[in-house]
């Protein structure tokens, strides 16, 4: 057993550090190469994609204004899971006393609990929300083990630093380790860690926004016998958020999926969403989705707007109001 | 004062110079794909015709009803109908709308275009060899249309009278 627990503290640790690097390196390259594949590269000009991905660093933007607690908590989350591992002073002194010698300003130990306290809060508040809403987000058994994979090394942690449990026998020789192996399985967790986004089948009228919005080109569309299809591919989405943005129905959700299947398909892509088109009534081309059809009908009409030239394709439009109205003729 | 684009489909030869025109100036592309008119060709009956088409400036306009991120307006200067390029989002509900189906989502923009007048001075006017599109103020359209009409007449009747005063060749009937 004691050997089995030094294993985890030296040379599984090497293993892990080198598999996240190679991981990473990984995720990187197929990254760069589905994104230069992809058929539609020359719409988004790369200093366009990199303000993207800035922009949805910076929480001021419309899908903040959509949900704006629930986008302060993840925030949050994410920054204080970032900052809390990476400054706090107990770290930072394994890290002098390491063969490197590294030293660098660590945070105070009150902001550092502070912080932890906040991570595991967040974590109790996305599990409640998975299990009240678990219909509504579709949400799989990875989702819980996500949270839960994120929320322990912080659990053990906080414990550890505080001693609480040190009067019982059994963690305090033990609790050291489950803080090193959660830690372990959390960094190795991250390369097989993809977004994924969702589009609710209910509310999302297939217009497109999201496909026309996207910075990379990961969601995709294309229409086949009366039917449009999207396509997704998970290595090229850099989570934006963009799709969220734009949707007009608010039915684009982004959430993070831990899919080992995911990592090793790397240039595939997942049909996330078909939609049935209507057809032209005068030549028969398909034009738009069913859905998104009867929504502008619903709005022309509650406007009293007459709306006889709705099913018609754009042709056919041209020609029927030349001959209809005649507003050229004598 | 808004001002509309007069189409006169009867002169149009179908030379497709407006969208050509269009795209160069508005996209920096010779590419009718992605202009703002488009001249439609029909066969009805064996007899070709020639159909330009684009924004009509409706009074209600629908597009501007659908449009979800309400990044339609009113330009105040030339009263064309406009397009926020930073608010829309290109789902085409615009371009599904529109009774004209006048406006679309480019392709290479991802966003939704419309003829925007080319800021009070049309291109395609300019450059329409048969003289099919005119460009008019909003309330002079009657008065236009109806002094072409009355221009027709008195051609039409004109040629009437040639061929009254013309000899007629033998053997036919005088209809």
């Amino acid at each position: 057993m004691g050997e089995l627990l030094y294993f985890a503290e030296t040379t599984l640790l090497w293993i892990v550090a080198v598999f996240f690097l190679l991981g990473i390196g990984w995720r990187i390259f197929f990254f760069i190469v589905s994104i230069f594949r992809s058929r539609t590269f020359s719409r988004h000009s790369v200093w366009h994609r990199f303000l993207t991905l800035v922009g949805a660093l910076i929480p001021f933007h419309r899908a903040v204004l959509k949900k704006p607690m629930y986008t302060a908590i993840r925030y949050g989350f994410h920054s204080c899971i970032f900052i809390v591992p990476i400054w706090f002073s107990g770290h930072i002194s394994l890290w002098e006393e390491s063969r490197f010698e590294w030293y660098w300003t660590p945070l105070p130990d009150a902001w550092a609990d502070w912080m932890t306290l906040a991570v595991l809060g967040a974590c109790v508040f996305f599990l409640a929300r998975r299990i009240i809403v678990k219909a509504w987000l579709n949400a799989g058994i990875s989702d819980f083990l996500l949270i839960l994979i994120t929320g322990l090394p912080f659990l053990t942690g906080y414990f550890l630093a505080h001693g609480t449990l040190n009067s019982i026998p059994f963690f305090e020789n033990y609790l050291w380790y489950f803080h090193v192996i959660s830690g372990e399985i959390m960094i190795s967790m991250i390369i097989f860690l993809f977004c994924r986004t969702r589009l609710k089948m209910e509310t999302c009228v297939g217009c497109a926004a999201c496909v026309e919005n996207c910075p990379t080109e990961t969601l995709e569309v294309y229409d086949k016998d009366a039917f449009r299809f999207f396509r997704y591919s998970h290595y090229q989405c850099i989570c934006c958020g963009s799709c969220v943005n734009v949707c007009p129905e608010n039915a684009a959700t982004l959430s993070h999926a831990i899919s080992v299947k995911h990592f090793y398909r790397m240039l595939s892509k997942d049909v996330i969403r078909d939609v049935e088109l209507a057809t032209c009534e005068r030549c028969g081309v398909t034009i738009a989705p069913k859905s998104q059809m009867g929504k502008l009908e619903g709005i022309l009409s509650a406007n009293d707007v007459e709306m006889d030239l709705l099913n018609y394709c754009t042709r056919c439009k041209k020609m029927i109001s030349r001959s209809k109205c005649g507003f050229d003729r004598t | 004062m808004s001002y509309v684009i007069i189409i006169n489909a009867d002169k149009c030869s179908g030379c497709q110079m407006c969208e050509v025109a269009c795209s160069l100036r508005n996209m920096k592309e010779c590419n009718p794909e992605r202009s703002r008119i488009r001249v439609v060709k029909s066969q009805l009956d064996g007899q070709l015709e020639f159909i330009p088409s684009t924004c009509m400036q409706c009074e209600t306009a629908m597009c501007e009803l659908v449009c979800p991120a309400n990044a339609i307006s009113r330009d105040p200067e030339t009263g064309a109908r406009i397009i926020s390029e930073k608010k829309c989002i290109g789902c085409s509900s615009c371009s599904y709308a529109c009774p004209f189906g006048a406006c679309f989502v480019d392709r290479g923009l991802g966003k939704s275009i419309v003829c925007s007048q080319c800021d009070g001075d049309p291109t395609c006017v300019k450059v329409c060899p048969s003289g099919a599109l005119s460009y008019a103020r909003a309330d002079q359209v009657n008065i236009t249309l109806k002094r072409g009409a009355a221009q027709r007449l008195i051609t039409a009747r004109e040629a009437m009278r040639e061929v009254e005063t013309s000899e007629l060749p033998e053997g036919r009937d005088n209809c």
